[in-house]
Parts: structure tokens; sequence; C-alpha cells
């Protein structure tokens, strides 16, 4: 079997067992929601603060939510020696990796495609950018965060009590993307005024830069994070 | 003087932060003491 | 001078050496280093927070250097010298956050002022601390060391991004500290004091590692025994 065709099937798996229950991706998606509930109260949105906070809880929700579904991708491979079986596969380690992190970011992608549109909602946010812009920056974002979200995912269920752990290892080494994020998705918000044209190409490019030094680094390491 | 007060407190915390770490080395060093006693006196027992 | 598990190569000189440098930079600081024009006596800080900030990130460097080399040799050695780099290096990281804010509440009236190398250093803090909850969270040696050294690496390689993503995120008008040139015998004085904690780390290093090569000997010993009776 092919590289990309055993990837594909190892993605159909992980989609095919949560299609089941849709239990995790309800949960990061009703977690979405709550924490956009939480801001709203939090923050009482007149439009000043608004404008100014709305990328950062964005993004908040977006983080927590994803975290949330990165602690379930390998617990469940935990139980019943799961994730044994999978090694047994006569596969390239990387695959592994490769798979969870595209089911990761199909699970992020698909709670974001909801709770996207329910943010703008229930802040009465204005978007003043084109909206493929946004969509880019947010995909860009994310996919840094799922890259070595699924990476840090894995080698934290190693350990116990994996799923506190995990948060904990994870946030400090996704600042930047944090970040990056935040700031991008601000500057289109704001629909992209010229001033702002440069610094907007400057972070795409952090942000860029960041997903393939990760990926090449968690690639190249993924092999130890799997040994028995 | 106000100022030296402030050269006075950095040092002194990082002083500090150095002897509380040496003291925490001394308590591991401590504990691996008894367990070797502990160790002796059981292969003095064993004899 | 003989090294065995207790008393490593070197260690008598080390501790010396740190000794007579740390005296040598105290007088550098306060003796030999002119007053500076603007903030006077708190700048003195200034010597002490660079140099452990140096050595910080020196000591980071060095437990990325021993994680790749233990992957690559898996001689737990090296798992040993990057756990007590770790240590030193979260010690000194430490430092560096709790003199920044003493010297920032005089010189700008706030104790916090997310200067981009001074937020670095706290991400780094939270990077080591990371370090050990790994380490913690892994019984087996050398299950333990091998997690831990990927998660070295990762930390390592993240730090530079990191710096340049607060640098850029902060390029409002920021306190540049250290801008602008520094007057040669401050200078001098800097350098000793970087050195002297390079000696620091390499004395401290030295302790935390035989006392863990001591308790694994121990270990080991306690396990023959077991096997034995």
């Amino acid at each position: 079997m092919g590289y990309w065709r055993k990837l594909g099937a190892l993605v159909e798996k992980d989609l095919a067992v949560e299609f089941k229950t849709k239990e995790m991706l309800s949960s990061m998606f009703i977690f979405s929601f709550l924490v956009i509930v939480i801001f709203a109260f939090a923050f009482t949105p007149s439009r000043a603060t608004t404008s100014e906070v709305f990328p950062g809880i964005l993004w908040i929700g977006i983080t927590f939510a994803g975290v949330l579904g990165l602690n379930r991708s390998f617990a469940g491979e935990k139980d019943n020696d799961c994730l044994l079986g999978l090694m047994l596969t006569p596969v390239d380690r990387t695959v592994i990796y490769l798979a969870k992190a595209a089911s990761n970011f199909l699970f992020l992608v698909a709670v974001q495609a909801v709770s996207l549109p329910l943010f703008f909602i229930l802040f009465d946010y204005r978007l003043a950018g084109p909206l493929w812009l946004l969509l880019a920056v947010i995909l860009l974002g994310t996919v840094g965060f799922i890259v070595t979200g699924t990476f840090l995912a894995a080698l934290a269920a190693n350990t116990r009590a994996s799923e506190i752990l995990l948060p904990l290892i994870l946030f400090p080494v996704i600042m930047p993307v944090v970040i990056g994020a935040v700031k991008c998705t601000a500057i289109v918000l704001a629909g992209v005024p010229p001033e702002l044209k440069g610094e907007l190409v400057r972070w795409v490019k952090l942000l860029g830069i960041y997903n393939i030094i990760f990926l090449t680094v968690s690639l190249m390491l993924f092999d130890y994070v799997l040994e028995v | 003087m106000d100022r030296l007060v402030y050269v006075w407190m950095a040092f002194s915390i990082t002083w500090i932060a150095i002897f509380v770490y040496m003291l925490m080395l001394g308590r591991r060093q401590q504990k691996l003491a008894h367990e070797l006693e502990h160790l002796r006196q059981a292969l003095k027992t064993k004899k | 001078m003989k090294g065995s598990a207790y008393n490593l190569r070197g260690h008598n000189f080390i501790a010396w050496t740190t000794g007579f440098l740390m005296l040598a930079s105290l007088y550098a600081i306060f003796l030999y280093a002119p007053l500076e024009r603007h903030m006077l006596e708190v700048q003195k800080i200034f010597y002490i927070h660079v140099g452990a900030a140096w050595n910080a990130f020196f000591a980071f460097f060095i437990v990325f250097i021993a994680s790749i080399i233990y992957l690559k040799t898996r001689n737990l050695k090296y798992d040993v010298l990057a756990a007590a780099s770790a240590e030193v290096g979260l010690l000194f990281t430490t430092i560096v956050l709790l003199t920044g804010p003493i010297w920032a509440r005089h010189s700008w009236n706030a104790w916090w002022t997310w200067e981009p190398r001074l937020t670095t250093t706290l991400i780094l803090w939270f990077i080591y601390f990371a370090y050990f909850l790994v380490r913690s969270g892994v019984a087996e040696k050398a299950r333990r060391a091998v997690l831990s050294a990927v998660f070295g690496i990762i930390g390592f390689l993240d730090v530079p991004i990191i710096y340049i993503s607060v640098r850029w995120w902060g390029s409002h008008p920021t306190i540049d500290t250290t801008g602008g040139g520094l007057h040669p015998m401050m200078l001098h004085a800097l350098i000793v004091t970087v050195l002297a904690f390079a000696f620091l780390y390499g004395y401290l290093c030295q302790k935390a590692m035989a006392l863990e090569n001591t308790r694994q000997e121990l270990q080991d010993i306690k396990e023959k025994l077991r096997e034995s009776i």
C-alpha cells in the first residue's frame, strides 16, 4: 500500500471512530461555545472593548477546544493497547503522526466552522477584511497548533496524568502560534489597513516558518515518542 | 537610600535562591546517606 | 584530581574558581564599573540579571545538546547531565525573573514591563518547568530519558522563534534596556559576572550530577541485593 493510502486509511479510521459517537466533536464544540459565553459575560461588549479583545477570545476558544480534542486523540489509543496495534502495522511511524495530525486538524476545523459564525453573531462583530484571508489566517494558525499539539499529545500519552500534562507542556511551546495568529486575525478583522499590511505579511511568514520547522522536527523525532 | 535597598534586595534574592537550591541538594544527599545506612544495617543483620 | 561518582573531575578547581570569580565580580560591579548616569546604583542589578540570563540560556543549550547525544548514544550519563543542567537552568531563570522586576520597579515604576527578553525568559521558565513535569510523569528510567530528551530538543528549538514573536508583538515603543553602547568598564564587569555565573553553573551541575549518579548506584545495589536474596 502506498504511503498516502496508508495515511488515508488511518485518517478514515479516526474519522469513523469519532462519527460513531460524535462525543469528542460535540464536547469540543460545546466547550468552544461555553468559552464564548463566559467571555461575553466577562467583558461587557461595548464596541471598543469587543474589537480589541475579539481576536484573542477567538484564539482562546480555538486553543481550549483544540486541547480537548488533542487529549482525546491519543487517550483513546491508550486503552486496549490500540497504540501497540497501530505500531505493529507495517507503516512508517511518521504515517501515524501525520494521520493523527490530519484527523485532529479536520476535527478542529469542523468545530471552528460551527463556532466561528457563532462567535461573530454573539459578539455582533463586523468583519472588515476579506473573508478568504480570515479563513486562510485561521487555518495557518490551526495547522501550527495541530502540528505541535499532536506531537506533544503523543509524548504526553506516555506519562501518567497525561491529560493535565498536555496543556502544561503545550502552551509554552505554542506561544508563537498564538501570538502570530491573534495578530494576523486582528489585522484582517480590522480590514487590513495599508500601514499594517507589511506587519501582516511578516506574521504570516513567521507562522509559516513555525509550521515548517515544527512539522519537520516532529517527523524526525516521532519515532522516539512511540518507542516501546 | 531607597536605591541601595533595591540593589540589596536583588543581590539578596539571588543568593537566597542559590542557597535554597544548595539546601535542596543537601537534603537529597541526606536522604541518600540514610538509605545507605539502612542498607548497611540490613546487610549486617543478614549476616 | 580523581573522578568518581561522588567527586567529579576537577570539582575542587571549579569550586575555587567560582568563589574567586564571584568575589572578582563583586569588586568589578561595585568598585570598578562606573556609576550609570540615570539609574545610578540600581543599574548594578543589571550585572547579575544579565549574567544569570546568559547562563540560563546556555544551560538550556546544554540540555539540548545532551538530549541529542543521549538519543544518539542511549548513554544514560547524558540524561543525568540534561536533568542537572535543567535544574540549574531553572534556578538561574528564576533569578532573572526575580531581579528583573526589582530593577524595573525602580527604573520604570512598574513591576513587569513585557520587555521581549524578559518575556522570553518567562516562557523559558515555563518550558523548563514543563521539562520537569515530563520527567516526573514517567517512572521507567530509559523511557523518561527518551521522552525528556525529545521535549528538551523541541523546547530549545522553540526559544528563538518565541523571542522573535514576542519582540514583534511588543514593538510599540518598548524600553530598550541595554540598547546603545555599554561603557567598556561596564562590559568588563559584565564579562566577569557572566563567567562567575558560568562557573557557578558548572559547580552546581556537577553536584547535582554526582548526587544523581550516587542515587542511581544505590538503586542498582538495592536491586542486586534483592535479586540475590
